[in-house]
């Protein structure tokens, strides 16, 4: 029996909703949305923003509608390979998904129409372009009218920039709690004294912040006389643009931006850990590749060369920003790079736990990378060998992982500040913990170094 | 109007010198749509003369090249 199944995280917006059939994924179009839906494509908008790759594309299609009473039409929309969140990227990631939504809301002006919401949610990543994935975002543009996304677009975008900008980086992991944006009163009392000399973050967030507060208790009644003209839309638009663009961050100076310059690697070592990595991934041959602390995306770069889609995470914001500024520049495919702690990755988010999902439930990966990872795991955060194991098991098949001993100059430096309480951080045991999970098809020690490289392959459960 | 820009120079007045505590995070369209009107027009006219600025420079940059283009042709 076929599955309807409504995707969990689609359930705000009454034009339409997201739902798996048959383990394809299609977009229901409510008759709510109908005048909408039409004008978006009669009026040549949807054309012209496909055609310059800036939302997803759709084909209508003739199945049963997910709810037959309320149902216009149903849309098969193009595939984004990996679903990420605005708390996964990186401070350009960002800066792209807030830049392009502004472009499209200025290019459904032109053509009548405009965005009613400016989540960072309906924006996705494909390869190393963002993309605007909420076909059914779009409604008639009448002049006079305000635009509903403002206040998204400052909480969602302009407030994580302009903290991740003017105080620190990570603050952008703000979303992570915040699912509906910054709230702007937040990022206000956070931001400093400085923020307040630029007329555009004084008027979008500071001034914001007070007028949210001050009407946030009075009922005002909504006129129907003209309020906005569309140049008075344009000028905010046009300001929130310029301010985007000039907010920079330079990754200099955290942990992990200039690891490579710090190893213990001569050049030797590096290449023979090249062809390592290179021999076993074709042994594996990946479709899908995560590179699990993938630093700026060095070896992530071996399986997107042999056409592996490769998602590179680290827990670093500067890695992973220099990691996608690499690949942004030659317009790079098949490789994402995301921030991610694995101590703590992305958990099931949202109403119900079910709205954003978890790590694992967006795997499983054909093959993980785990290079120069499992000492940071085991020995940093006391991890013991079955549970980075049994972690590993839930998100590949095929794992490339690295074994770091205690005599390598790395772990010696992460010991040298506490006491040693890993007797059983030891190559034997690593290879007795994994070996219960994993078959080790093999172990090679990479040249000049004390590590060594190994291609395991997960054992198949019987009930499989 | 005169009435918008009034609470608008006080909050801005406010917002610079002195930081308020964080209330509670409530839904605050109301705010951001009141602040959108007033903001339109202070924006709408930063546009317009960003706009008039960059077709004067635009004039100016074409009247130089032609008067170049014709000193060549003299040459």
């Amino acid at each position: 029996m076929k599955i309807y199944k409504t995707d969990a995280g689609s359930f705000r917006d009454p034009s339409g909703f997201i739902f798996t059939f048959d383990g394809c994924l299609y977009r229901q179009v409510n008759n709510v949305y109908k005048e909408n839906y039409d004008l978006l494509l009669e009026s040549g908008l949807y054309q012209s923003l496909v055609e310059e790759s800036l939302i997803v594309s759709h084909e209508e299609v003739n199945i049963e509608p997910a709810s037959h009473d309320i149902a216009y039409k149903i849309l098969k929309p193009q595939l984004i390979p990996f679903i990420s969140y605005p708390f996964e990227w990186c401070f350009s990631q960002l800066k792209e998904a807030a830049l392009l939504t502004l472009k499209i809301q200025k290019r459904a002006l032109d053509y009548g129409m405009s965005l009613k919401d400016c989540s960072a949610y309906n924006i996705q990543f494909s390869d190393s372009r963002a993309l605007f994935i909420d076909t059914l975002s779009f409604e008639k543009y009448s002049e006079g009218q305000l635009w509903p996304g403002y206040r998204q677009f400052c909480q969602h975008f302009l407030a994580p920039l302009a903290l991740m900008s003017y105080r620190d980086v990570s603050l952008g992991q703000l979303l992570r709690i915040h699912i509906d944006g910054i709230p702007l009163a937040l990022a206000s009392k956070l931001l400093p004294l400085r923020s307040r000399f630029s007329f555009a973050l004084l008027s979008h967030i500071h001034i914001h912040a007070k007028s949210q507060q001050h009407f946030a208790d009075r009922a005002v009644n909504v006129s129907k006389k003209r309020k906005m003209s569309k140049f008075g839309f344009l000028g905010i638009i046009d300001s929130l643009e310029t301010i985007i663009k000039k907010l920079r961050w330079s990754p200099k100076g955290t942990e992990w931006g200039e690891y490579y310059e710090d190893t213990n690697y001569s050049r030797n070592s590096m290449d023979r850990k090249e062809q390592l990595i290179s021999d076993f991934l074709k042994i594996a041959r990946p479709n899908v590749t995560w590179d699990m602390g993938a630093n700026t995306g060095k070896w992530s770069r071996i399986a997107v060369n042999m056409g592996s889609r490769t998602i590179s995470f680290d827990i670093d914001p500067a890695a992973v920003e220099k990691n996608y500024l690499d690949s942004v520049r030659p317009d790079e495919k098949n490789i994402l790079p995301l921030i991610l702690d694995l101590m703590n990755p992305s958990g099931g988010i949202g109403w119900a736990n079910e709205e954003r999902h978890s790590l694992i439930d967006r795997g499983p990966a054909d093959t993980v990378l785990a290079l120069a990872l499992v000492h940071h795991l085991a020995i940093s955060n006391n991890l013991p060998f079955n549970k980075i194991s049994d972690f590993f098991c839930k998100i590949c098949n095929y794992l490339i992982i690295e074994f770091v001993p205690k005599n390598d100059s790395q772990v010696m430096r992460l010991l040298s500040s506490r006491e040693d309480i890993f007797p059983d951080y030891t190559r034997d045991a690593f290879e007795a913990e994994f070996g219960k999970d994993f078959v080790i098809k093999r172990a090679e020690n990479i040249q000049g170094s004390e590590r060594t490289l190994y291609l395991m392959e997960r054992k198949k459960i019987e009930n499989q | 109007m005169s009435k918008k820009i009034n609470f608008l120079f006080l909050v801005c007045i406010i917002t610079l010198l002195w930081v308020n505590e964080a209330s509670a995070y409530l839904d605050p369209g109301t705010g951001s749509m009141i602040l959108q009107i007033a903001i339109a027009v202070i924006a709408g006219l930063a546009l317009w003369i960003k706009l008039f600025w960059k077709n004067i420079k635009c004039m100016l940059s074409n009247f130089v090249k032609g008067d170049k283009n014709k000193k060549d042709e003299d040459i």
